[in-house]
């Protein structure tokens, strides 16, 4: 296995004439080759922010600092514009939540897969538009030649969502970045791109990063899971790990909270007490300290480092099974229905 | 007598074409003979993707839209008819949550004014009254008589949904109409918002007519379910049976798409993944209008499914309906005896 991405200690500060804001703070982790990560957490847990912060799609009062943000052994910190304009389409692509975002409404979807290619590749517009119809219909869409001349507009959520995947792997990223990519669909059409997912790595072995707030969606797509919280991760597992045995009280605190289709419907749902911490606090403390039940003197005190807590199942450090909680080897079992 | 009852209802909106004199070129079938009844104290989740018809369901019932046809009966007075003036009284007695907790609190108005405003609008009570009353309302739903004096923008989106619902109570209803109440929540605030609805039901017998897509919620707070494709409900009955033992193949697709948080049963999972889209419902399919997505339709020429559309039918007793052809499969026969 070789890393595709490697990030430590990243940092996101916007600034703006009323102060700095840090919405990233001291994010890290390595994604292999063929794995897909998933990044959960709530609205201002700082997952999208960092990964376009990691594809350099953020506006210029975003200040990004890391001590390593490589992409396959490339530092991507001191390459030049130009040539992260390259990579990023070439070897690394993202989807968005709303496909829109990324189909320009005024041209027919053929001409935007082909110019990709005509840009990228120099490929004569004849190729282009054979190998566009054949992306289309590898993402499931009937009659892809037809397709071509459709705008936009004229497609559904989901057919939009399936464009949006087929640009992004038309030329065979190493990389791919997904951030919510069906919270927008009904779950009948989120279960056909989810399934497109899974049949995409199985095919092509691409690295994939899965920003998602749903736990469902996690469990079923991912290898491992990283969970954050007010900019910084505070649980990292592989994925029957985090699901079997969560270590953070706030992986708990949202497993717990999430109704099951077959849970107790005459108990309440554990709601977590208070309201998201919308951005990174201070370095003095546990950002997740003033909603834990379990919360003591030194969570107030010192902030805890995402420290390695041995499982059975983790074989090598990648593997390993880390919390960023001072009570998290000593804090009971999590009472999660099995 | 039911509290709510709701017969053969049905909304369409015509497509006009381009111009003063244009015609009538059609209609989107938005919801079709849609029939149901809501008993004291009960909730009833009514589910489905989006275009199936159950917000323009909800806001029929509620007066915000006039019926093409069929009734709205409260305690047997039908509403659907009546004149704005005339349904002035009856209006209090059914009261509406909207998903947005931003877009329908008035931002210019402090949360005060906003919770008293349907009792100023009645004329009930003084200045005085309505301010001790919303501020008993405020309590009710979890916050504090401080939040009279401040602004909707100040508060999270749970606590701007926790107004709302503040607000819907102020006329003390009969039926509350929840759409998608809880969907624009992050997952740990929604768990206090679904006890806090299970709370004020039982603690004011009120009932519930809860819309939603995730089922899961869904299942949690009603204790009868509603399925509804393309304008129709397709299965009706108790939470009990419809999750164990779905009996119309939409229903089975929907909820064998719902991503569970637990990767074992991720892994396991045999799961119909639906095909294509749900059809427009401007030009709704002939027969079952879900015959083109059906995986268990028979591929016999002439069947049932292309052309007969099937009726919501009581299936195994009274307690459940199921509107299928492969359910009722006597249904032929006895048309050709007919």
């Amino acid at each position: 296995m070789s890393a595709i991405l490697e990030v430590d200690d990243l940092c996101v500060t916007f600034t703006s004439r009323r102060g700095d804001t840090r919405a990233v703070d001291g994010l890290g982790y390595v994604l292999q080759a063929g794995e897909t990560l998933g990044i959960v957490g709530e609205s201002g847990s700082g997952k999208s922010v960092a990964h376009l912060a990691i594809l350099g799609l953020l506006p210029p009062n975003a200040r990004v600092e890391a001590r390593r943000l490589a992409f396959a052994g490339r530092d991507l910190l001191t390459l030049r514009d130009d040539e992260r304009r390259k990579l990023r389409g070439r070897d690394m692509a993202i989807v968005f939540q709303d496909p829109m975002s990324s189909l320009n409404p005024l041209l027919p979807i053929g001409l935007q897969l082909t110019e990709v290619l005509e840009v990228h590749e120099n490929m004569p517009r004849r190729d282009a538009r054979r190998r566009a119809a054949t992306a289309l219909g590898d993402v499931g869409i009937s009659d892809p030649e037809s397709r071509l001349d459709v705008f936009p507009h004229e497609m559904s959520g989901g057919m939009r969502q399936r464009v949006g995947i087929a640009m992004a792997l038309l030329l065979q990223p190493k990389l791919l970045v997904a951030d919510e990519p069906t919270t927008a669909l009904d779950v009948t059409i989120q279960a056909q791109v989810l399934d497109l997912f899974r049949d995409l790595r199985r095919r092509h072995g691409t690295a994939i990063v899965f920003i998602t707030h749903s736990l469902g969606v996690v469990a079923g797509t991912c290898d491992r899971v990283l969970v954050l919280y007010a900019g910084r991760a505070v649980e990292e597992a592989r994925v029957d790990d985090l699901f079997a045995r969560p270590l953070h009280p706030y992986t708990r605190g949202l497993l717990a909270s999430v109704p099951r289709i077959d849970g107790d419907v005459t108990r309440p749902l554990a709601a977590i007490p208070g309201l998201p911490a919308a951005l990174a606090r201070s370095s003095t403390s546990c950002a997740f300290a003033p909603r834990c039940t379990l919360a003591e003197d030194r969570c107030r005190a010192a902030r805890p480092e995402l420290d390695v807590h041995t499982t059975a199942t983790a074989v090598t450090r990648s593997d390993a099974h880390r919390a960023a909680c001072f009570q998290a080897g000593i804090a009971p079992p999590a009472e999660v229905a099995p | 007598m039911s509290l709510l009852e709701v017969r053969h209802l049905t909304v369409r909106f015509p497509i006009r074409g381009r111009g003063f004199f244009a015609k009538s070129r059609g209609a989107i079938h938005a919801v079709e003979d849609v029939s149901f009844t809501l008993e004291r104290g009960q909730a009833l989740g009514l589910v489905g993707e989006s275009g199936s018809g159950k917000s323009t369901t909800a806001r029929a019932i509620v007066g915000l839209l006039r019926p093409t046809s069929g009734s709205v009966s409260l305690d047997g007075v039908e509403l659907s008819r009546m004149s704005s003036r005339e349904r002035r009284p009856f209006r209090r007695r059914i009261q509406m949550v909207f998903q947005d907790p931003t877009g329908s609190l008035d931002p210019r108005m402090t949360v005060g004014a906003i919770v008293a405003e349907p009792l100023a609008i009645q004329d009930i009570g003084t200045r005085r009254d309505r301010r001790a009353r919303a501020s008993a309302l405020l309590e009710s739903v979890g916050l504090d008589a401080a939040a009279l004096e401040r602004f909707p923008h100040e508060f999270s989106g749970g606590q701007r949904q926790r107004i709302g619902v503040a607000r819907a109570l102020a006329l003390e209803p009969d039926v509350l109409v929840l759409d998608e109440p809880v969907s624009a929540l992050d997952v740990s605030v929604q768990a206090s918002i679904v006890n806090l609805l299970a709370d004020l039901r039982a603690r004011l017998g009120l009932s519930y007519l809860f819309i939603a897509h995730d089922l899961a919620v869904v299942r949690h707070v009603c204790e009868r379910v509603a399925v509804m494709y393309l304008g129709r409900i397709v299965e009706e009955g108790p939470r009990a049976d419809l999750f164990a033992n779905p009996r119309h193949p939409y229903t089975q697709a929907l909820l064998s798409a719902v991503p569970e948080p637990d990767p074992r049963i991720e892994r396991s999972r045999e799961r119909i993944v639906l095909a294509g889209d749900p059809p427009s419902p401007a030009n709704p399919p002939s027969g079952c209008a879900f015959h083109p997505r059906c995986p268990s339709r028979p591929m016999v020429p002439g069947e049932d499914c292309q052309t007969i559309t099937p009726d919501l039918l009581s299936f195994e007793g009274e307690r459940t309906r199921v509107a299928c052809h492969l359910v009722h499969p006597s249904k032929r026969q006895h048309m050709i005896d007919g």
